[in-house]
């Protein structure tokens, strides 16, 4: 089973995976969920450490655009992310093994939809180690 | 790991007289008087429980201005990492720069099933051998690249450079295209079973390929292929050289175009622990450019304020904007480096620096000297 970690926001990225903690929807039990005040406060060496700990694959989920409750506008977690997914094209481990995720508030559905959809990518051939 | 009588034996920490010299010299103490290289020994000597728990021995830059003026040659730069080990050991966690991705990518590399593709910067022009015993061992800088992009360095310039130079002179060589970190920066901020990771997983790449020589640029890399890994690992008989310690690529002048006045700014590694001072100033000059020099240079070089990536301060900053300073009163228009490292760390310093304080250009000395052979790259 792959060990998937999800960094969200406190605030629309949170409210997808309590909505869909709420309408009893499952999705695998080797997913582990790390809230933050907002993804902006993400570095790009928090994300090396979490594969260096082991976690196969890391899913960001944020507010979309102009929805920050920060006032951020996204720019620095793109700068980020972008800057570790590259780091783990180097390593030659793949940057797939890396997704940023902006939902609308309460999308419990859509939460379940992209991180199942996250652990299967990663489970096909062209994502092995 | 060893005991610390070992250590201080092996470091000949016992003939410090006390003297003081090695504090009177330092960078660190400079601005931060709480930091004694002396004090750190005479604590290692004493009482080896408050040496292990003190901070200080997080603030050495292990610039080896300390080891240039010790009558009794005491090896402090390895006392200090041996210090490190144990802090380790008892628990200290690193304050890492940059949120630590450096330590996390050193360790992720050092998987044995890492197949890394770091190869995608090359320029077509350089010539590699496909076969052959000699690899040119290119260092970190794909990685540094990346990590510092927002600082505007490109670390691969002086990999790329280099390796113009040797195709120039016609010294054939490959690269290995699952290098690892030399672990350099590992062992020195006293993760010992990390460096050894990298080492073995170095060593197997190299024994895979067949080579029996290395020839790279980074001073660090240099200092450790050559140093530290022939003290670590059993039967490591691989030759390494230093870019220009070969006559072939100092015999070359490329005559730089528009370049007028240039200030070399002395790497610790290549300087002081391996006196590698005049080469790299005979490329410059046999290059076309006008040389002055910084008020502190060659053996008494100040440091570019390093570190292990981790620990980094105000002291660093200080002697880092010291060291700018000399080098904008020189008058010169290029601050030239020999380390990556170096490179960046003094980069950021200029980024972070007072805003009338007039910017020099920061450049790699082989990228510099190598520019003129690729008429698209004129500046």
């Amino acid at each position: 089973m792959v060990k998937i970690a999800v960094f969200t926001c406190n605030w629309d990225g949170w409210s997808c995976i309590d909505a869909a903690a709420g309408a009893g929807l499952s999705y695998p039990a080797s997913v582990s969920i790390i809230k933050l005040p907002c993804l902006s406060s993400i570095n790009a060496g928090l994300l090396a450490k979490s594969f260096e700990q082991g976690i196969d694959g890391v899913l960001l989920l944020g507010c979309r655009a102009h929805e920050c409750a920060h006032g951020q506008f996204g720019d620095n977690i793109e700068k980020e992310f972008s800057k570790a997914a590259d780091i783990l094209k180097l390593l030659g481990k793949g940057s797939q093994r890396l997704k940023l995720v902006k939902l609308e508030a309460f999308d419990g559905n859509g939460f379940v939809r992209e991180v199942t959809g996250f652990i299967e990518a990663l489970h096909s051939p062209t994502s092995q180690r | 790991m060893h005991h610390i009588k070992d250590i201080i034996k092996q470091t000949r920490a016992h003939y410090c007289l006390d003297c003081g010299k090695c504090t009177a010299v330092c960078p660190v103490n400079r601005f931060d008087q709480n930091f004694s290289p002396r004090l750190v020994v005479q604590k290692a000597l004493r009482d080896q429980d408050s040496a292990y728990s003190d901070p200080n021995i997080w603030s050495c830059v292990a610039c080896s201005m300390c080891m240039t003026r010790c009558n009794y040659n005491v090896h402090y730069v390895d006392l200090i990492r041996f210090l490190r080990m144990k802090s380790r050991d008892n628990g200290t966690e690193l304050v890492c720069s940059h949120a630590g991705i450096t330590e996390s990518v050193m360790h992720l590399m050092s998987d044995r099933d890492t197949k890394q593709d770091r190869s995608a910067w090359l320029p077509s022009g350089v010539k590699l051998e496909e076969s052959g015993d000699t690899a040119f061992f290119v260092g970190c800088a794909p990685y540094f690249d990346v990590i510092f992009q927002e600082l505007g360095v490109k670390s691969t310039e002086g990999p790329i450079g280099a390796m113009r130079l040797l195709n120039r002179a016609g010294v054939p060589f490959g690269i290995l295209p699952n290098e690892r970190c030399c672990g350099h920066d590992l062992i020195l901020a006293g993760d010992l079973d990390g460096f050894i990771k990298l080492g073995h997983a170095n060593i197997a790449e190299l024994h895979g390929r067949g080579i029996k020589k290395i020839i790279t640029s980074c001073p660090e890399c240099y200092y450790t292929l050559k140093v530290d890994y022939h003290r670590y690992f059993d039967g490591w008989n691989i030759e390494v050289q230093h870019i220009t310690e070969l006559p072939e690529v100092l015999k070359l002048a490329s005559h730089i175009k528009g370049v007028k006045k240039v200030t070399f700014h002395d790497s610790c590694k290549l300087g002081r622990n391996f006196k590698i001072y005049d080469q790299p100033r005979q490329l410059l000059r046999s290059a076309g450019a006008e040389l002055v020099e910084m008020e502190n240079s060659r053996e008494n070089a100040l440091c570019c304020g390093a570190s292990p990536w981790a620990f980094c301060g105000s002291v660093n900053k200080q002697i880092q904007d010291e060291r700018l300073r000399q080098a904008r009163a020189t008058g010169a228009e290029i601050l030239v480096t020999s380390c990556p490292k170096c490179r960046i760390h003094l980069t950021c310093a200029q980024a972070a620096g007072k805003q009338e304080d007039a910017k020099i250009s920061i450049m790699d000395i082989y990228y510099l000297v190598s520019r003129n052979q690729e008429p698209k790259e004129k500046k």
